[in-house]
């Protein structure tokens, strides 16, 4: 006794052994593999349906109800093997195109195929198959390659390449697909050893094809056929839908950054910076080549991290038209996309390091300078050289360009000058003004980093009560961009006052006041030196007031390193104190 | 260069232009092309012309019509467009040419 089951071939129901089912399926699968990207690959499927049910028709003659193995290869044999179908349909062009090359997924060719092919693992997959798939190429046991794949993971890049060969090697879709990944040939014999195998999916393809068939009694017109079989079809429409709308996304995005990179690139020729006779103009690479050991180390550098982000980009846009139109590139591009990409974040990966090392070691000298104490008991404290708004660099998109704006950066033949020195205004440990000045920079060793620490340059004036400091830090153009920094510090006596006028709201650095007024609103006012720190609410001569009766209420004479305490209720002690004596001052005028 | 490959783009080119001639005879379907095909030994197999007749329908040198069958699913029947008839007189003209050129030259290698 054999099983039977019911299909509906072209419209016309027959009984079908189990096995002659199964050889037939798996013979109209490979049929249909052939035509894998065949315009009116349903139609011909149909018309081939037709002519099989005829075949079959012819066969039973009425005589028998049910359809054998025998009818089957019948069947076959006078329809031809799955490679015979497309002996005339373009097999000439095909083949060309293959020997360019070109990874024309599942194209049918006559005779054997050249070799493996590297495609998606349909089944040995961890995420998407592709180090399944390689396995499959390289005759190499995946699990290698995954772990492999862990420590290029973990270096940080494997992820984009991961991304990249997923949009870019197409899946193993079909018997015929998965025989080329093994670098078997196409023929039925394959196939059929491969269904025998045991592969699961296809086996479970075919009961599900199975139940199908039993469950479709009825005709199927002309156009369900074209446009594919129940479920199996909604959900395969489905995922269309949501490939062509990821390939839009990705293909605008593709664009998009491809766009913003050259733009980066094009405007890269203009960036603008201060000069001492107004805006001055260097290239990118001009100005790599002081951070850089040279402009050709600048060149490579710049030239890599650019492609870094446009290889992604150009990665974007190919996986966009590949969802969109179902075009598929040339493999070499995505051999030469990827080793590039590989290249270029190994350059910038040394070059980095290079220029890195350079900044490992940081060192600073201070030594102090020599300022005449002021006629009164404020100091006046101000900005020299206002040339250079200071450190305000940016970088603005507009119409297809980039623009650079660094103001405050000058590159001369020999020199470099930077407007980002700082102030600070901290306590004297006795009763003068002092003035120092701290020169930081950074380099490989110690010797070096102090080295360019003692060639910077600076520039402060004194005028009487007024002390004025320039922005300008000072450097050899040899020495390279390496953080170099001048800090000036004021310090300032107990019961002495300092007023910030209004350019050093550039200068002022994190300058401790009891308030915590933030550096820019310290501007414009008289901060007097209390024990507690820099106050704005009291005047010099109130501090000498008010220090002695507080400490002899409070009966805490020993406590005298109060400028550094930051003790909230003593600052609200000095507030509310603050208050009396300045009333008091006013009526003893 | 393989010779299966050029063997089997010369049977392409020769077996449109057979599928053509064929059909200018007359209506037919696909089993009654195959018949005269294989009389003539210029396919083996019935597979071969499935995607053949698709193409030169697809590319508007053939239109069919559906037939009710006594036996089996409806049938196809082709039946050359007009632009179908005017590509079969150049390509007759061209097989007359190709073949007396190849007739000559062949000969005198010979």
């Amino acid at each position: 006794m054999k099983k039977t089951l019911t299909a509906n071939i072209s419209g016309t129901v027959y009984h079908i052994e189990e096995d002659a089912y199964d050889r037939l399926h798996r013979y109209l699968e490979s049929i249909r593999s052939q035509f894998n990207g065949t315009e009116g690959r349903e139609e011909i499927m149909a018309d081939i349906e037709s002519r099989i049910a005829e075949l079959f028709t012819e066969r039973l003659d009425g005589r028998r109800q049910v359809v054998s193995i025998d009818d089957v290869d019948h069947v076959i044999r006078t329809m031809g093997q799955p490679e015979d179908y497309v002996m005339g349909d373009g097999a000439g062009e095909r083949q060309q195109q293959q020997e360019q090359g070109s990874t024309h997924a599942g194209s049918a060719t006559s005779g054997p195929p050249a070799g493996r092919r590297f495609y998606r693992h349909p089944e040995d997959t961890w995420v998407g198959g592709v180090l399944g798939g390689l396995g499959a190429y390289l005759n190499i046991d995946p699990l290698i390659l995954r772990l492999v794949y862990l420590i290029f993971l973990f270096l940080g890049f494997g992820f984009v390449l991961y991304i990249i060969l997923w949009i870019l090697v197409p899946k193993a879709d079909s018997a015929a697909d998965i025989l080329r990944m093994r670098g078997e040939p196409v023929n039925v014999e394959n196939i059929k050893r491969m269904f025998s195998e045991g592969s699961e999916r296809f086996q479970q393809g075919a009961r599900n094809v199975a139940n199908e068939a039993e469950e479709l009694g009825r005709r199927w017109s002309q156009r369900e056929r074209a446009t594919g079989r129940g479920l199996e079809a909604g959900v395969s429409r489905f995922l269309n839908v949501v490939g062509r709308i990821l390939g839009v996304s990705f293909l605008l995005a593709g664009a998009v950054l491809i766009l913003i990179i050259l733009g980066a690139l094009v405007g890269g020729g203009s960036i603008t910076y201060d000069n001492l006779t107004g805006l001055g103009e260097a290239g990118l690479f001009e100005l790599g080549a002081v951070v850089f050991d040279s402009s050709a180390q600048a060149m490579w550098f710049i030239t890599s991290i650019v492609l870094l982000a446009l290889i992604p980009a150009i990665g974007l846009l190919i996986g966009g038209v590949r969802l969109v139109t179902d075009a598929r590139p040339p493999r070499w591009i995505p051999w030469t996309l990827s080793i590039t990409w590989m290249m270029a974040l190994f350059a910038s990966i040394v070059i980095g390091a290079r220029v890195g090392n350079d900044f490992s070691e940081e060192r600073s000298t201070e030594h102090e300078l020599v300022i005449d104490p002021p006629a009164g008991q404020t100091l006046y404290l101000d900005l020299h050289d206002m040339r250079g708004t200071g450190g305000n660099w940016e970088v603005n998109y507009s119409r297809g360009r980039v623009d650079w704006d660094m103001e405050g950066l000058r590159i001369t033949n020999d020199s470099i000058h930077g407007a980002w020195a700082r102030l600070d205004v901290v306590p004297s440990a006795d009763s003068v003004f002092h003035l120092h000045v701290k020169r930081g920079a950074h380099g490989r060793t110690e010797k070096m980093a102090l080295a360019r620490a003692s060639h910077t340059g600076f520039t402060y004036v004194q005028s009487d009560s007024l002390l004025r400091f320039s922005p300008w830090v000072d450097m050899p153009r040899n020495d390279k961009l390496r953080a170099q920094m001048i800090t000036f510090v004021v310090k300032v006596p107990l019961g002495r006052a300092v007023h910030l006028n209004g350019g050093t709201g550039l200068l002022l650095h994190d300058v401790d006041n009891v308030s915590n007024t933030l550096d820019e609103d310290m501007v414009g006012r008289t901060w007097t030196m209390t024990r507690y720190g820099l106050n704005d609410q009291v005047r010099p001569e109130d501090v000498r007031d008010e220090v002695v009766p507080m400490e002899q209420q409070q009966g805490t004479p020993n406590d005298t390193n109060g400028p550094n305490r930051p003790a909230p209720s003593a600052q609200l002690e000095v507030r509310n104190g603050s208050m009396l004596p300045d009333l008091l001052s006013m009526l003893r005028r | 260069m393989n010779v299966e490959n050029t063997k089997a783009q010369m049977r392409k080119g020769v077996l449109e232009y057979c599928i053509l001639s064929i059909l200018a005879q007359g209506e037919l379907y696909p089993s009654d092309i195959i018949s005269k095909l294989k009389e003539a030994r210029l396919i083996v197999v019935e597979g071969t012309l499935y995607p053949l007749l698709t193409r030169l329908k697809d590319a508007g040198l053939l239109t069919y019509r559906w037939e009710e069958s006594r036996s089996g699913p409806p049938r196809k029947y082709y039946k050359l467009t007009t632009i179908g008839e005017q590509f079969l007189t150049e390509l007759d003209q061209t097989w007359d040419e190709l073949s007396q050129a190849v007739n000559k030259t062949t000969r005198k290698n010979a």
